[in-house]
């Protein structure tokens, strides 16, 4: 393998641990998000703020990202 | 782009798009803790099912956002591309985020812009399948962009239905 292939690899290798650890995270969140205690008042709370919280983040990564590639935040 | 870097990109954006395919699959009914007594629960209501199906489109939001992002940065996904597919998914989330807060006590009063709002997301959904698979030349890596971008759609219509039988809207 010539050194472009090889870096290639590497950087395939390193992105594929990532999806593997986003997959796995959100997994969770989604399993753990459709377990609801018996209050449906405090259920409803939960889940309101953990959308609002992951859609924040949502926007926080992706503007990053822009800014990172030299793209203007939106 | 060297020509040979091509297809390495388009099978990473569809292993990218296919994992977080694996995660939506697992998306199902809410459901709620067994009672220590072991007396039967109270059925889920349908506030607390769409407010779930409102959550799972957040966490599948952000996978998909994370995919891509990764994606990008490894250099595997051009700056083109990136551009709308990342803009794209911004403007769902703006719209997700004044969805949200409606669904805390859905009423009739707010059934136009429930629906009004689920359909801009899904608008944008297609535009995403649109704008980001222009430069797909694979078609199994086009099939998972378009498998992930309608599973937004999808919670969408769950979201609509759920209200809809519950009377709520119109």
């Amino acid at each position: 393998m010539n050194p472009l292939g090889a870096d290639i690899a590497l950087k395939l290798s390193a992105l594929l641990a990532a999806l593997t650890a986003i997959t796995v995270e959100d997994l969770a969140a989604i399993k753990s998000a459709g377990v609801l205690g018996p209050d449906v008042t405090t259920n409803i709370e939960n889940l309101q703020t953990l959308t609002t919280n992951i859609d924040e983040d949502t926007i926080s990564q992706l503007n990053a990202a822009r800014t990172a590639a030299g793209l203007p935040t939106l | 782009m060297k020509n040979w870097t091509r297809p390495i990109m388009m099978v990473l954006l569809a292993i990218s798009m296919g994992g977080t395919g694996a995660m939506l699959q697992v998306g199902c009914a809410a459901h709620r803790t067994p009672n220590a007594n072991g007396s039967p629960t109270a059925q889920v209501t349908t506030t607390e099912q769409v407010n779930f199906d409102n959550a799972q489109i957040a966490i599948h939001n952000r996978a998909i956002a994370q995919g891509i992002v990764a994606t990008q940065q490894a250099g595997f996904l051009e700056t083109e591309y990136f551009d709308k597919l990342s803009a794209a998914q911004i403007k769902i989330t703006r719209i997700h985020e004044q969805l949200t807060p409606l669904l805390k006590n859905p009423v009739a009063a707010n059934s136009a812009q429930i629906n009004d709002l689920l359909s801009q997301m899904k608008t944008i959904a297609a535009q995403m399948v649109t704008d980001g698979t222009a430069g797909i030349k694979n078609d199994q890596s086009k099939q998972s962009m378009l498998t992930e971008v309608n599973a937004i759609s999808s919670l969408a219509n769950s979201i609509i239905s759920t209200l809809t039988t519950a009377g709520i809207l119109k």
